[in-house]
């Protein structure tokens, strides 16, 4: 068979890419199951390392099982909240992790998960997104019962530069932020990222940037801004009913129910 | 096909006709991901792997296809080996995946997956293709590795993640050692290639121009 022939080209063509196209999809959705297992035990690798927990991973026998148990263990509920502060009925925090960008854009339903540490402290862990230099960063913040204090950072990135700006999801970047306060004087402050070593010695709004990864800076602060910036009325919700709660513990229940609705309102 | 000559086949690209520093081929992806040794070492694998399956591939197929379409059925061939390979990472091993991100792609414009395609395994046996994308693949990662060492070693201190250089010798910790940030950026290794560029050539006469 003559071999230039555009019959024998057309032909060539068509039976190659369809052969092709049937072993990639074959490939892609036997594959899937597993992939989306890894994405989901990353992000709930992620959330617990915030709450300091899951240290243990690299060395249990099965990584996943070990993620597993102690996501369950420790995060002992998970909901959204609108731009409101108020929660959303129906909606699932952890399958909006899978795009966040969207979400903090509708602002109608952005996750929180609640978590339980052995010694019975109580800390709400929230996502954030943004931008740095070369793609997206993203992290997970827990933050104390009363939603101010920083309890644990964890940051991740897609492509930023080795060395530089990628130094932002390392321990020794992201434990400077515990005890970082969001708060003064109730007014909401977000964590700045500042230039030089020292620095942001004794402020407590404020961590020491990454040398040589100031793009990468300015958008993990610009991320905290944002997207901590939204959890606001959350959070101002979340510590006006608690005040309230513990001022009228003693009233009877009839009135209780009263304060909850004040609450909602 | 003598014993001899597929021994030549697969060392031949080692050394004196190694991709990167002799065909000077590959060079981007190379500059990319050597910064840390062990996405250089998990990148020099997932090349190895294409170059051997793409040549033997190609080999199969290559007194079908048409010489007119040649190349983009080579490259059709190329690219859906890389999805593959970049499928198989995800499932496997996520954490490396997500280190070599965008770079697992940009194996499909590896100018060595394509020059052996098209200057062995077009006319050559599906034998000694593997063989001879083997040893390019190889070829490939030995670079990688090298350049990825001493990347990583002068710009972090460490090697495969562990700290090499003592923390006592930083100057943060009271020392006289500061790691040398310009390691860890593309234009250092362009530069430590071409340091072993000039060591190999000098020690291979017969590889310098007249």
């Amino acid at each position: 068979m003559n071999k230039n022939s555009n019959t024998y080209i057309i032909l060539y063509a068509t039976i190659l890419v369809v052969v092709v196209a049937a072993v990639l999809s074959f490939a892609a959705i036997s594959l899937k199951p597993m992939q989306q297992a890894n994405i989901r035990i990353e992000k709930m690798s992620a959330i617990l390392s915030s709450i300091g927990e899951g240290k243990d991973a690299s060395s249990a026998p099965s990584k996943d099982a070990y993620i597993e148990t102690q996501y369950a263990k420790y995060i002992v509920a998970s909901f959204c909240v609108d731009a409101e502060g108020n929660e959303v009925q129906g909606a699932d925090a952890f399958a909006a992790l899978d795009n966040l960008p969207e979400v903090f854009a509708l602002k109608s339903a952005m996750p929180v998960f609640v978590a339980k540490l052995d010694d019975g402290k109580t800390l709400y862990v929230v996502p954030t997104t943004g931008k740095g230099l070369w793609g997206a960063v993203w992290g997970y913040i827990a933050l104390e019962d009363n939603c101010d204090t920083i309890y644990g950072v964890v940051l991740d990135h897609k492509s930023e530069t080795p060395g530089l700006g990628a130094e932002i999801a390392t321990p020794k970047f992201t434990e400077q932020f515990v005890g970082k306060q969001l708060f003064k004087d109730g007014k909401f402050q977000s964590i700045q990222l500042t230039k030089g070593v020292g620095s942001s010695a004794g402020n407590p709004y404020a961590v020491d940037a990454v040398s040589g990864g100031t793009l990468t800076s300015n958008g993990v602060s610009a991320m905290f801004k944002n997207c901590l910036g939204d959890y606001v009325p959350f959070f101002e919700k979340h510590n006006a009913a608690k005040v309230k709660v513990l001022m009228l513990a003693p009233v009877e229940e009839s009135n209780n129910e009263e304060v909850v609705d004040q609450t909602n309102n | 096909m003598s014993g001899k000559k597929n021994k030549d086949i697969f060392l031949a690209p080692f050394s004196k006709d190694n991709p990167v520093i002799v065909q000077i081929l590959g060079i981007c992806s190379a500059l990319a991901v050597t910064a840390k040794l062990e996405p250089a070492f998990v990148m020099a694998l997932s090349v190895i792997a294409v170059t051997t399956l793409a040549n033997f591939v190609i080999s199969l197929l290559r007194n079908t296809i048409p010489p007119r379409i040649r190349i983009i059925v080579q490259l059709v061939v190329v690219a859906a080996l890389v999805i593959l390979v970049d499928q198989v990472l995800k499932a496997f091993v996520y954490d490396v995946s997500k280190q070599l991100s965008v770079f697992v792609g940009l194996i499909i414009t590896n100018c060595i997956i394509m020059g052996r395609l098209e200057a062995f395994a077009m006319g050559n046996k599906p034998f000694p293709s593997v063989l001879d994308g083997l040893g390019s693949g190889i070829g490939y990662g030995l670079i990688l590795i090298i350049v990825g060492f001493f990347r990583e070693l002068l710009g972090s201190g460490t090697l495969w993640g562990f700290q090499i250089i003592p923390q006592s010798w930083y100057a943060a910790n009271g020392g006289f050692y500061e790691n040398n940030g310009l390691m860890i950026l593309p234009p250092m290794a362009l530069i430590v290639f071409g340091i072993i560029i000039w060591v190999h050539r000098s020690r291979n006469k017969e590889l310098q121009e007249k």
